[in-house]
């Protein structure tokens, strides 16, 4: 976190705009293919999509009791077993319905960045 | 020069260095704090402390690497701290917010040595009261001239309480709940409080005589140490053994008394014996008192034992019921013996208008004596109650005539036994 009142404001924007937004990129990932955490880590990081890695493990728990993914554990051969998270039905049932107000939201926030930057 | 410690992190054993262990524990204490609102929190812990020890192995450069400060705030900042969880996560409510601001720690009694003109003892005891630590030394200072009372309290408690080592320890001292920034804002302290330090104080003297002050009483307090522990083994075994041997006494006492041959008890207590057990209320009474003596020495074993393996054997469950038990025992004990005694001394004949004697039989057969005693009910006209008028001096009433056992022999070479009321031994028969 930054020292001055500028920037913080500019992090704390940023951080609104990604709460309750996470679950849609990782139920993405997951939905790809069954994932271990620490690749679901680096795939948000490399898509810019998270900050801090203490975030996923909340995040992961409370999609885990909606029934949206679902895990098993897993030997690792240098270190701690670890979860292996697959999608459930409802998940994609869940997935779907986000996929679509994505749409929506992409669709009207892309018109309203063209109105201004034709205003500009 | 660095202590090194092993712990298990996401079930894999790594070595890490003092201070880093310190900084890892405090980060994980703010995690489960931050999270404890959460319905899964502890498998949340358990999640993050798995990718913690991924991380770590993965900076494990061979297999004698110690974990470091260094690799810890690497991690940590990878991973990120509690606040950061709190700007990304929808569901951490405010009210968490505000129950971490008052939770605090239990406070323990440490000597603070950051903040020590001596060695710590009246800061301690100042962060432990929550009052300036000023006070505490006013009063040390001043308590000396009460024939020198402040001075060994001040003794006592430097050898008995422990220095606050660890952040944890500093922690507990002032019963402040360790959080990453609460550290934080120590350190920085603490900075501060190095540069004060180095400027050139009037203490110099002092300052030259104070480390050896402190070698001294650290020596010291590892001997007072040592000698309480041997003390404390040393009482525990002698309440063990002495409880012990004590309950082993009052048990054979008890089995002598009611299931062997009478004859190795005195007289007075042979027939006392006898009258308790042919009551109901005399062997509520020896019961009750059996019960009522054995658990004091039950305590002593329990105390004892409690002392020798360091650990307190008695659950509130144990002791209340031990008490109540004891209690009802002795009752019991008292009030059926005083009622039982009450008859037993009527029968013995205290009681001046019912009056019992005793015959003692004695039979000399070959080698041994046989003592034959029965009670027996005295005759009325047996028993002088002449009126004073008559003239002649009034015969002693009859006492209680329960003799000794002992015998003399006579120059014939038979004995006599000893008969009531003045327990006189009898005429030796004529040759």
């Amino acid at each position: 976190m930054s020292d001055t009142t500028h920037s913080f404001n500019i992090e704390n924007a940023k951080s609104q705009m990604r709460k309750g937004f996470l679950e849609f990129p990782v139920l993405l990932i997951i939905g790809t293919s069954p994932t271990y955490a620490p690749d679901i880590l680096k795939q948000l990081k490399e898509a810019n999509l998270l900050v801090v890695e203490g975030t996923l493990y909340p995040l992961l728990s409370r999609m885990k009791r909606a029934d949206l993914v679902s895990y098993t554990w897993e030997e690792s051969k240098s270190g701690p077993p670890r979860k292996m998270y697959t999608i459930t039905k409802e998940g994609k049932d869940v997935l779907a319905h986000l996929e679509e107000s994505w749409r929506a939201l992409d669709t009207s926030v892309n018109t309203l960045i063209k109105q201004y930057e034709k205003g500009n | 020069m660095k202590k090194v410690i092993n712990i298990t992190l996401g079930s894999v054993v790594f070595a890490i260095e003092q201070d880093a262990y310190d900084t890892l524990a405090v980060y994980l204490d703010s995690v489960k704090e931050r999270l404890q609102a959460h319905e899964d929190a502890s498998e949340i812990v358990a999640d993050i402390e798995g990718a913690l020890a991924e991380k770590f192995l993965a900076k494990k450069r061979n297999e004698k690497h110690a974990v470091t400060t260094a690799d810890v705030s690497i991690v940590v900042e990878e991973m990120g701290t509690p606040d950061d969880f709190a700007g990304e996560e929808p569901t951490v409510s405010e009210e968490v917010e505000a129950t971490k601001k008052q939770q605090s720690t239990k406070k323990r009694l440490y000597r603070d040595t950051d903040d020590a003109v001596i060695a710590g003892v009246a800061s301690g005891l100042a962060s432990y009261f929550d009052v300036d630590p000023v006070i505490v030394r006013i009063i040390f200072f001043v308590s000396i001239f009460f024939n020198g009372l402040g001075l060994f309290a001040y003794i006592v408690l430097w050898l008995v309480v422990p220095k606050a080592q660890t952040t944890t320890e500093k922690y507990a001292m002032r019963g402040e709940a360790v959080t990453l920034r609460e550290i934080t804002q120590r350190v920085k302290k603490n900075v501060e409080k190095v540069d004060t330090q180095n400027l050139p104080s009037a203490q110099s003297a002092w300052s030259g005589l104070r480390p050896v002050f402190v070698k001294l009483f650290a020596v010291l307090g590892i001997c007072v140490r040592a000698v309480l522990k041997i003390a404390q083994v040393l009482a525990g075994a002698v309440l063990l053994f002495g409880g012990a041997v004590a309950l082993a006494g009052l048990v054979s006492a008890y089995s002598i008394v009611l299931l062997s041959e009478k004859t190795l008890l005195p007289l007075e207590a042979q027939t006392a014996v006898d009258i308790m057990v042919s009551s109901t209320l005399g062997i509520v009474a020896m019961v009750a008192s059996f019960v009522m003596m054995t658990i004091p020495l039950l305590v002593a074993i329990l105390v004892g034992a409690s002392l020798l393996m360091k650990r307190n054997l008695f659950t509130a469950a144990k002791s209340i019921s031990l008490a109540v038990v004891w209690i009802v025992a002795a009752v019991l004990a008292v009030t059926a013996s005083t009622l039982q005694l009450e008859r037993v001394f009527q029968e013995l004949g205290i009681d001046e208008h019912n009056s019992e004697g005793y015959q003692i039989h004695i039979n000399v057969t070959d080698d041994y004596i046989d003592f034959d005693t029965q009670v027996l009910p005295v005759e009325d006209e047996l028993v002088p109650s002449l009126p004073p008028e008559a003239g002649v001096a009034p015969l002693p009433p009859v006492e209680p005539v329960a003799c000794t056992m002992d015998a003399k022999e006579c120059p014939d070479g038979s004995y006599v036994g000893r008969s009531g009321p003045n327990c006189a031994f009898a005429a030796c028969p004529e040759s």
